[in-house]
């Protein structure tokens, strides 16, 4: 009996083809964008999990406030690690300092290598969770030894055993190697902290007043918590450490510190005011949306045009019974049936989805597979499988089976067949209602990210290289190397800053000028720049004058932007005296016109560009000429650099890529968010196409009649149509303030954005009628053409 | 005695007005017979073919069939009942077009569960009797109009009924293939199964040994 169904199942599904393939296709197509979206989901919620001390591990962040905002900063001060241990030793059991990721350069015999890593406090295996393959993670800590990736150790060494072994960092320092260890694993917020790492110490050696004291901020601090300590007891106790450690009259921003735990790093890192907001766990509530409605567009789908066709069906169900089948066995047949087609769209789901990995792990920037031995892959089979295949067997199990088989014989009216018109309806309004949504949306993010690099940047970005002077030979050599350069035309202009341009960070606080308001608490952004630079970025001057040669009083000069022009309150700002707090009095030499050199989604923050008099500034920045190949210009560059620095290699950056970086995560998420509201469009169109052939059936009789009567194909396609084009309006109206709502608020995340035109919203309706005439025509003008002796003598 | 009914009515109820199906009804078949229900459109043949096939019900009266009440019955005992011993044959053949020949005379056999050489023995012997093994594999749009008809005779037996109702049998075919089932009837009922047909026809009513007539419901 049970092979009898399947067969008969089986001979359904290959008699129609096409019905088939849209039915099982559509729904194994939402099956598989389920599936992705469920491992994207699963791989963030699962990030750092692999950490052995994972509920004990945290970093102290600060909030600070300016004038009344609260800002939220990371970085800390030098000192803070001992005030921390001495003070609160019992609430940690370790605290340990790092610096941020900084790339440097080994060297070993033949063999130079630049990576990125961290020099770090003597607990750093116990906060990274160190794996070692070589090495004793108790012997971290030593300035003159370091600790290697897998993969460092491995180009660097070989095959051989590097314990032991010397290596020569930065051209100067000579370390051992002291250990190895496992690469962290990509679901690690310290993977790209972790190429090394050396120790903190040997960067304290010989390091001035400024680095140690409580006012510079250039650290990130790390603790293990003691057992049985809360992240807030430790929050609550460690509250006004600064302060108390460094006066409030130092600390005028009131710094209040606190524990950010390593569960919440990856998802729940934005602040606001000094409160976590959210961050990343948005997109994860939002994708998870988007998953459970395209599997519940694509199942109800699959139920609406399965049971489209029962009508065919309700004749089989008749004779079924007259040759003697009991309503139990017919339910089960139709269960059997449903089971069987749901299964067929699982595995297909399972399929696609590991072909869309590939392409998949590229948008979304991870390494994710389908995790065949995870039992929630399972779980999620038995549910989906199961729950579909239930419910789009009901249907036609308990409807169909209950029919007297005298009225399906003598011929069923055509209504009684394929259940109520209003609920499909409905299904279809709510998938448009879905659908117009995710192409709004997407409209909306390509509209904003358009309207980002709009935005005038203020610098020429294009042909600016980046390339960092790592060593003490590129320091001392840069004047003759840039003269060597410049007698190339590849190269029209080359200056020295301390941040590129594209991310200026550093900022300075507690200066002084004329008709400060005494309570102001001001924080005023850093770039620490030479003479060329503006030049070479091609800034634009608006008063004054730009640095120069010319004048020698200008180690103590700088340049505000209009920003910091308006932020310092000036009426006329050329001549101002600015006292530093570090005593040193600066004159204001000119005004440039404001810079995105931060986010482009803010607003332009008070900048000042200091003349870099000490040379501390350690980032060359290098024009070069439009009118030459790139390829061309970069081949000479690095073959005069490494002329002049053979011992560092050269490592460069274009300022393009470092700008595209900036709306990178948003054109990612508009990307997804395009593929899914495609996809959404295609499944809704799979309704409507289920919709449309079901009414075309219903209709058939009347359609016949009104061809006998005069109608033309046109008319009656005009008649089909007008129907369908009314429940996609619906949708879309429906749709319209929901979207707007919904990304009106993610606009509001920026403060750079764009106004939601009412174009837009006319532009996703009409393609969404558009799309919805050209898949119902596919049916109606079939209808319409139908020879009517042939629908009308049916009856 | 077969089956037997006594003072059947049936009605519908349609605008205020009460419209009789049947009226009156009274009827004994006896085993063996060969019958056929005439009348003109409307008059109600069909109707009383499937009341006597247990498919449709009846508002009064009552029906007994081998002495047993089927109007006071619950539907599955009924159901058990048709299923045991009587055996349909349509206008329109209604064959499963999903099937093929073989697996459609299979069918019947697979719901009362009966095992597979059993089945495969049935299947096979009615094949032949009906000369149609050349066809076991073919599915049922394939065949012409006769030979479907006769798939749907072999089908209607292949469960040994008491009784064959059949639905004008020959309507949809040619008047060859109409002999054909036909003398296949008058062959049946030699053998001993007992025939109820609703035609139009006045040739194929006389292959029957008794003629039942209806107007508007009644018998004539």
């Amino acid at each position: 009996m049970l092979k009898n169904h399947l067969k008969i199942a089986w001979r359904n599904l290959r008699k129609n083809k096409g019905y088939a393939l849209i039915n099982i296709g559509g729904l194994a197509l939402g099956f598989a964008i389920t599936l992705l979206i469920g491992l994207w989901i699963y791989d963030e919620l699962s990030f750092n999990k692999q950490h052995s001390s994972y509920d004990r591990i945290a970093e102290v962040l600060q909030n600070v406030d300016f004038d009344g905002t609260i800002e939220t900063w990371e970085s800390q001060n030098y000192p803070l690690g001992d005030a921390l241990r001495t003070e609160y030793g019992t609430y940690f059991d370790e605290v340990v300092m790092s610096t941020y990721p900084r790339r440097s350069i080994f060297k070993h015999g033949e063999t130079v290598i630049g990576e990125l890593g961290s020099f770090m406090e003597e607990g750093a295996p116990a906060i990274l969770d160190l794996k070692m393959i070589h090495g004793n993670k108790d012997s971290f800590g030593d300035p003159n030894s370091i600790f290697l990736s897998a993969t460092l150790a491995n180009s660097i060494f070989g095959a051989e055993n590097p314990l032991g072994k010397s290596l020569i960092m930065n051209n100067e320092t000579s370390l051992k190697v002291a250990g190895v260890y496992e690469d962290m694993p990509r679901s690690s917020n310290f993977r790209d902290e972790a190429g090394y790492l050396g120790s903190l110490d040997l960067l304290m050696i010989g390091a001035g007043p400024n680095k140690k004291g409580w006012l510079n901020n250039w650290l990130m601090v790390f603790v293990k918590m003691a057992e049985n300590v809360t992240v807030e007891q430790a929050s609550a106790a460690i509250k006004n450490v600064k302060l108390n450690n460094a006066g409030e009259k130092e600390l005028q921003s009131n710094p209040q510190l606190f524990l950010h735990p390593l569960s919440k790093w990856r998802l729940y890192s934005h602040f606001e005011n000094g409160v976590s907001i959210g961050g990343r766990i948005t997109y994860v509530w939002l994708f998870g949306f988007i998953g459970a409605f395209v599997l519940f567009l694509a199942s109800i789908n699959f139920i609406n045009l399965s049971t489209a066709r029962s009508q065919k069906r309700a004749e089989e169900v008749g004779i079924r019974k007259v040759i003697g089948s009991s309503k139990l066995q017919l339910v089960r047949q139709f269960f059997m049936e449903s089971l069987m087609v749901v299964l067929l769209a699982f595995f297909l789901a399972l399929l696609l989805a590991q072909l869309a990995l590939p392409l998949f792990n590229e948008i979304t920037q991870k390494d994710v597979g389908i995790l065949w031995g995870h039992p929630m892959l399972w779980v999620m089979f038995l549910v989906s499988v199961g729950l579909v295949g239930i419910l789009s067997g009901l249907y036609p199990a308990f409807y169909l089976s209950s029919f007297l088989p005298i009225k399906v014989l003598k011929g069923l009216p055509k209504s009684a067949a394929g259940g109520n018109v209003r609920f499909r309806q409905a299904l279809v309004i709510l998938q448009f209602v879905v659908s117009v949504t995710l192409v709004i949306g997407t409209l909306v993010i390509y509209q904003q990210i358009q309207h980002v690099k709009n935005r005038s940047l203020g610098y020429e970005v294009e042909g600016l290289v980046m390339v960092p002077m790592q060593t003490d030979e590129v320091k001392k050599n840069y004047e003759a190397f840039r003269n060597t350069l410049l007698e190339s035309n590849a190269f029209l202009e080359i200056a020295r800053s301390e941040s590129p341009v594209t991310n200026t960070w550093y900022s300075d606080f507690d200066f002084k000028w004329k008709g400060k308001d005494p309570g102001f608490r001001d924080n005023i952004f850093r770039g620490l720049v030479n003479h060329e630079f503006g030049e070479t970025i091609q800034w634009s001057i608006l008063k004054g004058r730009d640095f120069s040669k010319a004048y020698a009083t200008d180690s103590t000069a700088v340049i505000l932007n209009e920003a910091a022009v308006k932020y310092m309150g000036f009426e006329d700002p050329i001549g101002q005296i600015i006292e530093a707090p570090w005593g040193e009095e600066l004159t204001v030499i000119g005004v440039v016109e404001d810079m995105i050199t931060q986010s482009l989604y803010e607003s332009n923050k008070q900048t000042m560009f200091r003349f870099d008099q000490y040379q501390q500034a350690n980032l060359m920045n290098i024009k070069l000429n439009p009118n030459t190949d790139v390829t061309e210009a970069m081949n000479q560059l690095s073959a005069v650099y490494k002329q002049f620095n053979p011992n560092t290699p050269m490592e460069y950056t274009f300022a393009e890529d470092q700008y595209a970086e900036k709306f990178a995560f948003e054109a990612r998420v508009g990307k997804l968010s395009g593929i899914f509201a495609g996809l959404a469009i295609f499944i809704s169109c799979l309704g409507l196409l289920g919709l449309a052939s079901f009414v075309a059936e219903r209709r058939t009789k009347e359609i016949g009649i009104r061809k006998v009567l005069g109608a033309s194909v046109s008319m009656l396609w005009q008649m089909l149509s007008k129907e369908f084009i009314g429940l996609v309006l619906l949708g879309s109206a429906l749709a319209i303030p929901l979207a707007s709502y919904m990304m009106q608020q993610w606009l509001n995340d920026y403060e750079y954005r764009t106004e939601i035109s009412w174009s837009l919203y006319g532009y996703a309706a009409l393609g969404a009628v558009l799309v919805t005439l050209l898949t119902v025509s596919v049916q109606t003008l079939r209808a319409a053409q139908n020879n009517p002796i042939k629908s009308l003598r049916t009856e | 005695m077969l089956l037997q009914l006594n003072n059947i009515f049936k009605w519908v109820n349609s605008g205020g007005q009460r419209i009789f199906l049947l009226k009156d009804i009274n009827l004994t078949v006896e085993e063996g017979e060969f019958i056929s229900i005439m009348g003109p459109s409307g008059s109600g043949k069909s109707t009383l073919l499937y009341l006597l096939g247990m498919l449709d019900g009846f508002d009064e009266g009552e029906y007994h069939f081998l002495e047993e009440p089927v109007h006071t019955m619950k539907e599955k005992h009924r159901s058990n009942l048709y299923k045991e011993y009587i055996g349909f044959v349509f206008q329109s053949y209604h064959l499963l077009d999903e099937l093929t020949v073989w697996e459609n005379l299979e069918m019947p056999l697979l719901y009362k569960k009966i095992g597979s050489a059993e089945r495969k023995a049935k299947v096979a012997d009615m094949l032949d009797r009906f000369n149609i093994v050349a066809k076991k594999d073919l599915f049922p749009p394939q065949l012409s109009g006769g030979q479907q008809q006769l798939v749907g005779v072999a089908r209607a037996l292949i469960s040994n009924p008491k009784l064959i109702l059949a639905d004008e049998p020959t309507g949809n075919l040619n008047s060859k293939q109409g002999e054909e089932i036909m003398e296949l009837f008058k062959q049946l009922n030699s053998e001993g199964v007992t025939i109820i047909q609703v035609t139009h026809s006045e040739k194929n009513a006389s292959y029957a040994s008794r003629v039942i007539n209806l107007l508007d419901g009644r018998m004539i």
